[in-house]
């Protein structure tokens, strides 16, 4: 009993990491119809932002979260404006494939600046862990946790209440319709890939919490993200949360019960069984 | 009722435009007073949602003047024009399926900051639109056809726009409905609202109309009141059935 709650626990704190690259995967392809490969990599360089600047100022990455954040929105809209607004005056295939070449450029990049060694933050100021009840928590997990649920927060109170949220929104429903009501679904575009950015960028601040930083660390988290998003229904941002959420229960789950190394086998195995019988996605409407 | 006397709050001068290298609007002009309701009729592929579409701001002129209160509008976003004045209600209706008939007229209702401004807007147009407003809750892709283009009428009237530009509003409906859908735009434009309507069902948008245009072929090829057009021998031989 004790084993499957804390199985529970670790999944649904490592499912909300890929819930946060869901989230943006979901938002960037329900308003622009782009398929985001390089969510991954934006996590992966607000890892080496928050990693630096722990290492730099020996304050733990939470203080870095802004910086994160702040950094990977200006990346996300100076990409939107260079390389996505151009690809999207061109032939879909070259839309779907533009995201994939960024991603290759940024690891590559990357890895050319930092090299391929294995990061990791020496002071987090939470190290250890606590017992509750039959449950071990690794403490190091608590503020990424914290970080995921208020950026869930903080999203859906602005794609659903705010002016500019609700002017993304109708971007995504009917572009035509949006632009007739005084939308300028141009700025609805480049916020929208900003903001996923910015979310990766919390992801990967989260992540650096427990998690190596080197340049391919995304590759995983993109796959995982992926698979949460078709699960939740392409472009639905609630379900994209569902979705790697259940990613997350799914992976660790069969890391207890079977063995890590068939965690890809059994979240892939899952996604198939809810497309067998939810071909749309768990929210994906009619 | 002759034009001349009205104040114009739009003129389209030679207009040509079309997608890519194809021209499918050759020379279409016409000119709309304030407060009129004004017509463009024509077949199907004669160039009438081009024309549209080039005043919108959503495909750009090859050629010729568009003119909104007296000032150029090539080449300004539809956003833009809706800011400025211009409510579209395009051809197929586009409502935001997945919301509600309310959540959609609010959504129309995106440049009015003012919340009591919004409140006041909502009242009326629920009032103008009964059959509107008992859908309210529903969500708008479970309407018919014809609550759908009320609703997307609806929606354009709440910005409080100078003009109302409505493309095919009797596309695909029924009688009975082209009839109470036009019933809701003659209301309209009582309350002072300038009527832009680019349509096919060229009878029963001349009973209503006070000026119209018969588009052919990308040309505009006559022009008169709604009376003088439903008694002209070439409108009715090609267009009202003889």
């Amino acid at each position: 009993m004790s084993t499957l709650l804390q199985a529970l626990y670790e999944g649904l704190i490592n499912g909300t990491i890929y819930a946060l690259i869901a989230m943006g995967i979901a938002l960037v392809w329900g308003v622009m119809g782009i398929l985001s490969f390089s969510q991954g990599e934006f996590l992966m360089i607000a890892m080496f932002v928050a990693y630096f600047f722990s290492t730099a100022t020996g304050l733990p990455p939470i203080v870095a979260l802004p910086l994160c954040m702040g950094i990977l929105f200006v990346l996300g809209l100076l990409i939107y404006k260079t390389i996505i607004y151009k690809a999207l005056q061109g032939p879909t295939l070259s839309q779907r494939l533009i995201t994939f070449a960024l991603s290759l450029v940024l690891v590559n990049g990357m890895l050319m600046f930092f090299g391929g060694t294995f990061k990791t933050i020496q002071k987090t100021g939470m190290e250890g862990s606590l017992n509750v009840g039959p449950l071990v928590i690794a403490k190091n997990r608590i503020i990424p946790f914290l970080i995921a649920v208020c950026v869930f927060a903080f999203m859906l109170w602005f794609l659903n209440k705010t002016r500019q949220g609700k002017a993304i929104r109708a971007t995504s429903m009917d572009k035509t319709a949006a632009e007739h009501v005084g939308i300028n679904t141009e700025r609805s575009y480049s916020l929208a890939f900003g903001l996923s950015a910015a979310i990766a960028g919390a992801a990967g601040c989260a992540l650096s919490y427990y998690y190596y930083c080197y340049p391919s660390v995304g590759g995983n988290f993109q796959l995982f993200g992926f698979i949460a998003v078709v699960m939740g229904g392409f472009g639905s941002v609630e379900g994209a949360i569902v979705g790697g959420l259940i990613m997350g229960l799914v992976d660790s789950l069969t890391g207890v019960y079977f063995n890590t190394a068939f965690k890809y086998l059994g979240v892939c195995v899952i996604f198939m069984l809810i497309l067998q019988f939810k071909p749309k996605g768990l929210f994906g409407g009619k | 009722m002759s034009l001349e006397q009205k104040k114009k709050i739009i003129e389209v001068k030679n207009l040509r435009a079309g997608y890519g290298y194809v021209e499918v609007v050759h020379d279409v002009s016409f000119a709309v007073g304030e407060g009129e309701i004004l017509a463009i009729l024509g077949s199907n592929g004669a160039g009438k949602t081009s024309t549209l579409r080039a005043l919108t701001g959503e495909i750009k002129p090859m050629g010729g003047e568009i003119l909104y209160e007296g000032k150029s509008i090539v080449g300004v976003k539809p956003y833009k024009l809706a800011q400025m004045g211009l409510s579209m209600v395009p051809e197929g209706r586009h409502l935001f399926g997945d919301l509600s008939v309310q959540d959609n007229l609010l959504m129309g209702a995106y440049l009015i900051k003012d919340q009591n401004q919004l409140h006041k807007n909502l009242e009326e147009v629920y009032k103008l639109f009964p059959r509107v407003k008992e859908r309210a809750k529903q969500t708008a892709r479970t309407l018919s056809g014809g609550e759908q283009q009320m609703v997307a009428i609806a929606r354009g009237m709440m910005m409080n726009p100078k003009v109302l530009i409505l493309d095919e509003p009797s596309l695909g409906l029924m009688p009975k409905l082209v009839a109470e859908i036009f019933e809701f735009v003659k209301e309209i434009a009582r309350m002072g609202i300038t009527i832009l309507i680019v349509e096919q069902n060229a009878a029963e948008t001349l009973k209503f109309a006070d000026y119209a245009y018969v588009i052919q072929n990308g040309e505009t090829v006559i022009s008169g009141t709604g009376k003088e057009l439903l008694t002209n021998e070439d409108v009715k031989k090609a267009y009202l059935g003889g």
